[in-house]
């Protein structure tokens, strides 16, 4: 995770204009960071970015919160990200409607893919063709460099269950990429 | 052709929009206005909540509470401290808060109070019901933090300085008329995070830490039949992680809701890590993570909390908004396990606490709400950005209850930390609106001056800054009228005769502008309203009341003989800038 702000600044929070302050300098890097760990997803993405800096407000008003480093909101926004994972997680378990998009259209955006350039529609599409658990899990290894257990204990998952899920993963896009090699 | 998956996910990096900024940027500071302006204040709700109810009062009484009426007289007096209060097991209260006047009709306003206080009656219908404002200063920790219990009374209410520190336990006091506070004595080391009373029990929620200083606090319930005599606890079947390194970390419940109804007791809670990187995650007894939505927890007769389980729950009651407990039943809403920010919330119904009945969903999301029943209806009230109540029937059907007329210059959407006490008879509701600034706001650069006509961004003139000649008004895009051209993009550009671009507006200096003009925005206006039905409303006015504007609302309580709403309001004294009102209106008789 590359943090382009100075991520050992403390930002005082005790006022509006500090709220302010910090979120001005440190929005942007944290959309982005949470944009790639939702795989492109701009609506969860702000809706995630969101939820961040509202808890920093909500935490600022216990008095706890006093500074703030940039690293808080980025680890506040994963834990909301893990939430939602979670979450969604649970209802699929419920509804047992574990829908996989494998080789819809989004094979089609990698097919497009030129050699050795991969452009964000095409990324985002190739991501897109991934379950969200196994996208989600992958996000988390890959962007913020987790092993296989830690993503497992933040997921609520067995080490098992995540390494099996990540293997799918890998393999559902090397099936996709293949595919796309052979045409 | 091999896949580097840092570059996968480095290609779907996102930019943040412009207008998610602003808007984000523009809440924000809504929200962070009304929690922070008072440094020494206890925290009051955001302006906007949104995945995450983590923050939110709410009260609900399960009786009585007639129709507020009669004539009013408005009064101040002062609270002191007699001596500081200290934590315990004392057997007796050790801090008396006594008022320096018998009579708020007559006594003078007391030293360091504001002047200009209201001692007519106010000239609202809710205000006859004889509003009596108290002023409880600002130099005590009590002032500092009182907080709410919710129930129908007795008045209780709570305080904790986590100012001080996080681990700080916390304080009890008890009121017969809401002008005089008692301590009330608690075991030593609990803190508070959530309280209700009844005519026959005080429940407390909260946390003990533990003797070694990386354990997980305990989270408990403490309970009392005697009005704080006597406590026993009631522990919870969930353990909080347990801290990283001595006094590193404390992850403890954050805010909690909790209702009683005879010997049953049900609850939920939030959890925080404050500085760590632990989620907000608790276990059950066999060290399994529990669901991060605050799950319900069930107790009867004193037996440990357990768990509402999905089998009880079908589909899962989700993030908990709102509970109470109304013609004995419980009542709870929640939004769906799976639902983003905006699935409405479904209310749930109980006879026991453990089996719930799923009645049917809101037309709308409510990231915080009191609930209760007025009659055979429930009734739903926002706890933020409402203009009405809901109101059904049968939960399923549910019907708005417009609040009124809004005060002048209101917006239209924006009751702000709305707290109500819904009872068979009525409903009553005390909140803010945020005042509009309606005022031009201006931005010159190059020799042109943007003008937000209104504060606006939808409406626009620009004007010559040498001249004053109206160069363009611009209300919808695109426009272009060959001295102004606004294409949609959010940039604006300024041409000069020969077409050529003179100078350009972009979003962020808009915003800027916005930001400017909004760091002095008019005072809140707090109100107390009321319906019996639900349909015809009427209003009090919290500025009129207390002498002030209102920068919080803290709670409001109803014993079914009088009702206590506590605000913020801030004075022009730059020593004391906001002093904690309790406004007591009694019940007619």
């Amino acid at each position: 995770m590359v943090i382009e702000t100075d991520a050992s600044k403390r930002y005082s929070v005790t006022t509006p204009e500090g709220v302010i302050d910090f979120f001005r300098h440190v929005s942007s890097d944290v959309h982005r960071y949470v944009s790639r760990l939702t795989g492109g997803d701009r609506q969860l993405t702000e809706d995630i970015v969101q939820d961040a800096f509202f808890s920093l407000v909500r935490q600022s008003q216990s008095g706890l919160l006093l500074e703030v480093e940039p690293g808080w909101i980025m680890t506040t926004a994963r834990n909301r990200f893990i939430d939602h994972v979670r979450s969604v997680d649970r209802e699929h378990r419920r509804l047992d409607a574990y829908q996989c998009t494998f080789g819809d259209g989004a094979a089609r955006g990698w097919r497009d893919t030129e050699a050795g350039v991969l452009s964000a529609d095409r990324a985002s599409a190739l991501l897109a063709a991934l379950p969200e658990q196994e996208r989600w899990a992958m996000s988390l290894q890959v962007v913020d460099e987790l092993s296989v257990a830690e993503v497992a204990a933040l997921l609520g998952r067995s080490v098992e269950a995540t390494t099996s899920l990540l293997a799918r993963a890998r393999r559902r896009l090397r099936t996709i990429v293949e595919a796309d090699d052979g045409d | 052709m091999a896949i580097d998956e840092s570059e996968l996910f480095e290609a779907v990096e996102l930019e943040m929009s412009s207008a998610f900024r602003r808007r984000l940027e523009r809440d924000l500071r809504a929200a962070a206005s009304l929690t922070l302006e008072h440094e020494s204040g206890p925290p009051v709700t955001p302006a906007r909540v949104m995945a995450d109810p983590t923050t939110r009062r709410q009260t609900w009484v399960t009786a009585s509470a007639a129709a507020l009426v009669i004539a009013a007289t408005v009064g101040i007096t002062a609270i002191r401290f007699h001596e500081k209060p200290s934590l315990g097991r004392s057997p007796s209260p050790r801090t008396v808060l006594t008022s320096t006047a018998t009579s708020p009709t007559t006594s003078p306003p007391a030293p360091g109070t504001k002047s200009g206080v209201p001692t007519t009656t106010a000239t609202s219908p809710i205000a006859a019901t004889g509003w009596t404002a108290v002023d409880l200063g600002t130099d005590s920790v009590v002032a500092a933090a009182f907080q709410q219990v919710t129930g129908d009374g007795p008045l209780f209410a709570w305080t904790s300085d986590l100012r001080a520190s996080p681990e700080v336990a916390s304080e009890l006091y008890r009121s017969t008329d809401g002008t005089s506070w008692t301590q009330v004595p608690i075991p030593s080391g609990f803190s508070i995070v959530a309280a209700t009373a009844t005519s026959t029990h005080v429940t407390l929620l909260g946390f003990v830490l533990p003797g070694d200083a990386i354990a997980a606090a305990e989270v408990v319930a403490m309970l009392s039949d005697d009005a704080g005599s006597t406590w026993r606890t009631v522990p919870f079947d969930v353990t909080l992680p347990q801290r990283k390194a001595p006094g590193a970390t404390l992850v403890r419940p954050a805010t909690a809701l909790i209702a009683t109804h005879g010997t049953t007791v049900v609850a939920s809670f939030s959890t925080a890590d404050m500085w760590d990187s632990a989620p907000d995650v608790t276990f059950d007894s066999a060290g399994r993570v529990l669901p991060v939505e605050r799950p319900l927890y069930v107790s009867v007769d004193d037996q440990p909390f357990q768990t509402v389980v999905a089998g009880d729950l079908p589909a899962g009651p989700g993030p908990t908004v709102a509970l109470s407990v109304s013609n004995g039943q419980f009542l709870a809403l929640a939004t769906p396990p799976s639902a983003g920010n905006s699935e409405p919330a479904v209310l749930w119904q109980s006879d026991d606490g453990h089996t719930w009945t799923s009645l049917g969903s809101l037309p709308t999301a409510v990231p915080g709400a009191t609930i209760g029943k007025i009659g055979d209806r429930y009734v739903v009230v926002p706890l933020c950005c409402a203009q009405s109540a809901w109101i059904s029937a049968d939960g399923a059907q549910w019907r708005s209850a417009n609040f009124g007329d809004l005060p002048v210059d209101a917006q239209p959407d924006s009751l702000h930390s709305a707290l109500a006490v819904i009872d068979p008879n009525g409903i009553t509701v005390a909140g803010m609106y945020l005042a509009t600034n309606s005022k031009d706001v201006d931005y010159a650069k190059d020799g042109v001056i943007e003008r937000l006509v209104g504060g606006k961004l939808s409406d626009l003139v620009f004007l010559d800054q040498g001249t004053g000649t109206e160069l363009g008004r611009v209300t919808t895009t695109p426009f272009d009228n060959g001295s102004v051209r606004a294409l949609g993009d959010g940039k604006i550009d300024i041409l000069d005769a020969e077409g050529n671009v003179r100078t350009s507006f972009t979003p962020d200096e808009l915003t800027g502008a916005i930001n400017a003009a909004a760091s002095n925005p008019p005072p809140p206006v707090g109100v107390i309203l009321h319906s019996d039905d639900g349909d015809t409303w009427t209003s009090a006015s919290i500025n009129a009341i207390a002498g002030g504007s209102p920068t919080g609302v803290s709670w409001i309580q109803s014993t079914g003989t009088l009702t206590t709403v506590g605000a913020f309001v801030s004075t022009e004294s730059e020593t004391a800038p906001t002093h904690l009102v309790v406004m007591v209106g009694h019940e007619h008789t």
